[in-house]
């Protein structure tokens, strides 16, 4: 299966959970932060078509201040701010928490997680059938992804995100 | 009668004082008084200053001197039937003396005290006066009382520059001016740098209360400093602070082959002046990349450069190889590279790669990378390809590949 099929099946997949989405919504513990919340909020609002990991970059996020802003500069802070994300049935959810798995992350580590999640999911999942991803965004999850080793901090992959698979002791900087 | 009664007391008289002035008639002391003969004298001396010039917050010490004599006086005896008998011993007349200061200043500062030594400190700076005063007050029979002074002015002086702090690197530290303010320094400052002596170093052209500073090309921590003229211990510093990034040093500038993939993992690093997370976050690295990608068909990947996804990989002109709207490679954040300890920071690439199963496929890239300063790289509009200022330094590299009808690769 393409990418592009996948991508036309999530969509498809997604406009259907939008609309239970829209009945039951969830407020879960990840999304208490106020800071992410606004922004993620924000980004829900875009138009079904938008609402993808692709989000185009330059879709205007309009903020509960007013502020304009591209999507993935919302992201962007998002994951400056330590904060992942992901998107399920049709909506973007902080999953901080479960990408922490159970660990206590301190706070730069959560930062260097969601940085690894931010590069991965814009850049590193192909949008386009002859898509290359840049070797800047590969060398930047490379790089993300040893630092983290060195802390101890060994990952795995789970959908399009990077979470916590252990942390080992005693290791680190 | 009358006449007679006259005559006869005028004879008593006569009779009486011939007796008296007889040794056998001693004089009769009606009473004594005291006589001044020498008034007591006091003098004040000029002030003097310990240092007529000082800095706001040192105090100022003034002394003074203060001389008296005492004066004298004798005590005469009146007699009802001698002469006057004036007194030979002399007995002194010690004056009452009191020494007092008062010193103004300006804002209005005044203070005082007593005795021939002042110290006070003046609370803001301008030109004073301190005066001594001396009250003295003398008994009977010199009964006199006056008041003596004398003053001197002094001077409080004040240095003060702005900006206290500068932070920055060649390419933004510019029009450097630092300027006397709120400052009270008649005969003016003298401006000065430290270190000084570095080549290439940071300089300081004086103009009066102006100074213009060039922070050079060297990286290192300075001091300016503006000295009083008129008291050398009077002076205010400011901070500079040039970061300098240093050369880049490229590694990794060869391909990894394997079977089914062509890798480049080049990285670029460099180590500012003074060392440390600080300077290093003044930089960023802007890359550019010209050429193409081609696939056997004649198109071209895609990728995403200038903060555009799915652009067609074939660049006749240098373009922004960047993943956001921020012209900065690595960002976000703005000024971002990864730390690989000892001072050195660095940013890495891996493009492509070039995929053994891409047969007759050509990766054929040009890259030029900068380091920059990263206030004068704009943080957004990428994709209009904006000045991003003057690197430090460039370094070029290249990516081609190409994937042959046997599935392996070359490097033209």
């Amino acid at each position: 299966m393409t990418m592009l099929k996948q991508h036309r099946l999530l969509l498809g997949f997604m406009a259907v959970c939008i609309f239970e989405s829209a009945i039951v919504r969830q407020v879960t513990a990840e999304e208490t932060n106020a800071y992410s919340t606004a922004r993620i909020e924000a980004l829900n609002k875009v138009a079904l078509t938008h609402r993808f990991n692709s989000l185009p970059a330059q879709a205007e996020i309009v903020l509960p201040s007013g502020e304009k802003k591209p999507a993935l500069k919302i992201k962007e802070e998002l994951a400056l701010h330590g904060v992942s994300i992901t998107m399920e049935k049709g909506r973007y959810l902080d999953v901080s928490q479960r990408v922490a798995n159970g660990h206590a992350l301190n706070p730069d580590d959560q930062l260097q997680v969601a940085m690894l999640n931010y590069f991965h999911q814009n850049f590193g999942m192909s949008q386009d059938v002859n898509y290359k991803m840049p070797g800047e965004a590969r060398a930047r999850i490379d790089d993300i992804k040893n630092e983290l080793e060195k802390r101890g901090i060994s990952l795995q992959r789970e959908g399009d995100l990077f979470i916590v698979r252990f942390v080992r002791k005693g290791v680190g900087p | 009668m009358k006449t007679i009664t006259t005559v006869l007391l005028t004879l008593a008289m006569g009779i009486t004082v011939a007796w008296a002035r007889s040794t056998n008639n001693p004089c009769i002391i009606d009473y004594t008084t005291n006589i001044c003969v020498q008034a007591p004298s006091v003098a004040l001396g000029a002030v003097t200053l310990s240092n007529s010039t000082v800095c706001l917050g040192s105090p100022v010490s003034a002394s003074t001197t203060m001389t008296s004599s005492n004066g004298s006086y004798r005590t005469d005896t009146i007699y009802t039937n001698c002469p006057t008998l004036a007194g030979t011993n002399l007995y002194p007349v010690a004056p009452s003396i009191t020494v007092s200061w008062v010193a103004s200043g300006p804002g209005g500062y005044t203070t005082s005290g007593s005795g021939t030594n002042a110290t006070f400190s003046p609370t803001a700076a301008g030109t004073g006066n301190i005066t001594f005063y001396c009250q003295w007050t003398s008994p009977p029979p010199c009964t006199d009382s006056g008041t003596l002074s004398n003053s001197a002015s002094y001077t409080v002086i004040k240095v003060e520059l702005t900006p206290t702090t500068r932070v920055g690197c060649p390419r933004c530290l510019t029009n450097l001016l630092y300027s006397l303010t709120n400052s009270f320094v008649p005969n003016g400052v003298a401006w000065s740098i430290s270190p000084s002596a570095l080549t290439g170093g940071a300089t300081v052209t004086p103009n009066g209360n102006q100074a213009a500073v060039s922070a050079g090309t060297v990286g290192t921590n300075y001091t300016i400093r503006a000295t009083s003229v008129d008291n050398t211990n009077c002076y205010a510093d400011a901070n500079l602070t040039v970061y300098t990034p240093g050369l880049i040093t490229q590694t990794g500038n060869s391909y990894t082959d394997t079977a089914t993939e062509s890798h480049k993992v080049i990285r670029h690093s460099f180590s500012p002046s003074p060392a440390g997370d600080a300077a290093a976050n003044h930089f960023c690295f802007v890359q550019r990349i010209k050429g193409s990608f081609q696939m056997a068909n004649g198109d071209y990947f895609t990728g995403t450069v200038y903060g555009i996804a799915n652009v067609p990989m074939n660049f006749t002109n240098w373009v922004i190889d960047s993943l956001d709207d921020d012209p900065a490679y690595w960002s976000p954040p703005h000024n971002a590279h990864s730390s690989a300890g000892g001072n050195v920071y660095y940013v890495s690439d891996d493009p492509g790669p070039a995929l053994s199963s891409e047969t007759n496929c050509v990766y054929k890239a040009d890259f030029t990378i900068g380091i920059y300063c990263a206030l004068q790289v704009p943080t957004s509009g990428c994709a209009a390809q904006p000045s991003t200022g003057t690197p430090f330094d460039t370094k070029t590299w290249d990516y081609k590949v190409t994937v042959t009808t046997n599935a392996t690769f070359t490097h033209p």
